[in-house]
């Protein structure tokens, strides 16, 4: 496993490594989604307000911050999905291995198999559970049968849902429970071997034994993927996340070290909300 | 950083202020416990130095009070950066504070067994013993207000505690050696000067816990010594 301490130098005690929000958003190590001056739009009302981020690779990323933040919103812009509905659009840029993927002319397809996105209601097609993980694979790729049979056996098997579902391939996705639903999600996203996975608010319909799992399961994914995880449950933050940011009326007001920001955050506004004191 | 809005959840500052309450309370205690100790030591009075020693057992209730309302508080709350800080600090305060009353406990257990005409040293100890219980004082207040920078200023005052227990020691060692018969009074009052060194000592750490609480930073030590060390 690899330990969170060694992508970045250890700050010492006295001098605790602060990330100034707008400023220098940069963690030491490797960059997987640069954000900069990032606005969007839905129709005239601003949601983002120059957000300026670096995503760590290979980490979660907890966002966080009262409804209608600009969290989701956020999420929204790095797979695009905005382009689906008319007067949304976004501004600035969003930087994946090198590339502007808000650029119109980067191919959506791409996008797609770089950034997996979980949502808030599991979302299994009405279709066997070995379709639902195979079906985008032979979309992408053109495997035999049996590699796909095996793709679909591991992508099970790292949404830890394998040895629930192992003897069932072939039965309706639809009669799993809730946090079976979502696990088989995680695997149709991470089966197509994506870079980066985003999860919208993915455990807040499940009961808790479902969402430890689903916590362990990003614990575990992140040595493979970059993980964004929005959330408004802030001990899910705590508990899953390496780095967290605090967004708060479309501004990025904070972004830090997930154990500073919950024990010690510089901006009295992330005081505020995760002390409970936001009115 | 400001702690000065309310929780949503007003049950939530309920709690921590009712956390406050107690380290209040044991300080008070503690800190009379130390005034009273001392009155009795010069005093003689025997009888009062048994309702010091009997009180202790009140401070140490109010320590397993506070145990209990800071696990229940986690459990139940979840506290998050200040409050969070505030709770681990209020009872690791709780810990120190029953420390300085079993200090002032011992002063008192002293009292019977002094015996004798009062010996000159002893007339150092009441102004040790103000500062000393001062310190223990301020510092809980310091804590109850959030107020790091009267932390430090208590930091400040533990060197007058340490040179008061310097002139003291070598007094007591200067009698002891003039003449054996002032042995035995002059081990205790050493004793007792330990005791009140130590309780400057601990209001110094609990000085550096609220620094803490307070900033989400420690205290370092230009700020403790005030540059003299």
């Amino acid at each position: 496993m690899m330990d969170e301490t060694a992508m970045y130098h250890q700050p010492t005690e006295t001098t605790p490594l602060r990330i100034i929000p707008n400023r220098d958003n940069t963690p030491d190590g490797a960059t997987q989604v640069a954000i900069r001056q990032l606005n969007f739009f839905y129709g005239k009302s601003r949601a983002l307000n120059d957000v300026s981020v670096n995503v760590p690779a290979n980490a979660v990323t907890a966002i966080i911050g009262p409804s209608g933040c600009g969290k989701s919103t956020l999420l929204r812009a790095i797979n695009r999905i905005y382009e689906l509905y008319p007067d949304q659009r976004a501004e600035g840029e969003i930087e994946i291995d090198g590339r502007n993927v808000l650029d119109r002319t980067y191919p959506l397809s791409d996008l797609r198999r770089k950034v997996g996105m979980v949502f808030q209601k599991p979302t299994p097609f009405a279709s066997s559970i070995r379709n639902n993980v195979g079906f985008a694979l032979s979309y992408y790729e053109r495997l035999s049968k049996s590699e796909i049979n095996d793709r679909i056996e591991d992508a099970l098997k790292q949404a830890a849902l394998w040895d629930e579902v192992k003897d069932k391939l072939n039965q309706s996705a639809l009669g799993l429970s809730g946090g079976q639903q979502q696990r088989l999600c995680i695997a149709r996203t991470i089966a197509v071997k994506p870079e980066i996975l985003l999860l919208d608010e993915a455990t807040s319909a499940l009961d808790p034994i479902s969402t430890a799992k689903i916590e362990e399961l990003v614990h575990e994914l992140r040595e493979t993927f970059t993980i964004l995880i929005v959330t408004h449950n802030m001990q899910q933050a705590a508990r899953v996340s390496q780095r967290t940011a605090f967004f708060h009326m479309g501004e990025l007001v904070e972004f830090g070290r997930t154990r500073d920001i919950f024990t010690n955050p510089v901006q009295q506004r992330t005081q505020d909300y995760i002390t409970g004191r936001f009115g | 950083m400001q702690q000065a809005r309310e929780h949503t959840l007003k049950a939530f500052d309920e709690d921590l202020d009712r956390l406050r309450a107690l380290i209040s309370e044991m300080g008070g205690l503690a800190e009379h416990a130390i005034q009273e100790a001392m009155r009795c030591l010069i005093q003689r009075d025997v009888e009062g130095a048994e309702l010091v020693v009997d009180g202790d057992a009140r401070i140490d209730d109010l320590e397993i009070e506070t145990e209990r309302r800071v696990v229940q508080l986690i459990a139940l709350r979840a506290p998050m950066a200040g409050d969070l800080r505030d709770s681990i600090a209020a009872l690791k305060i709780s810990a120190v504070v029953e420390r300085i009353g079993d200090y002032a406990k011992n002063i008192a257990k002293r009292v019977p067994q002094l015996g004798g005409a009062q010996i000159e040293p002893m007339s150092l100890l009441p102004e040790m013993a103000r500062i000393a219980a001062g310190m223990v004082h301020d510092v809980l207040d310091a804590f109850v207000n959030r107020d790091a920078e009267a932390a430090v200023r208590v930091c400040q005052r533990d060197q007058a505690v340490d040179d008061f227990y310097d002139s003291i020691f070598r007094a007591l060692l200067t009698f002891m050696m003039e003449n054996p018969n002032n042995i035995s009074q002059s081990a205790h009052l050493l004793f007792v000067a330990k005791n009140l060194e130590r309780v400057g000592d601990h209001a110094t750490n609990i000085a550096e816990m609220v620094y803490y609480a307070a900033t989400g930073r420690y205290m370092g030590d230009t700020q403790k010594y005030g540059g003299t060390r």
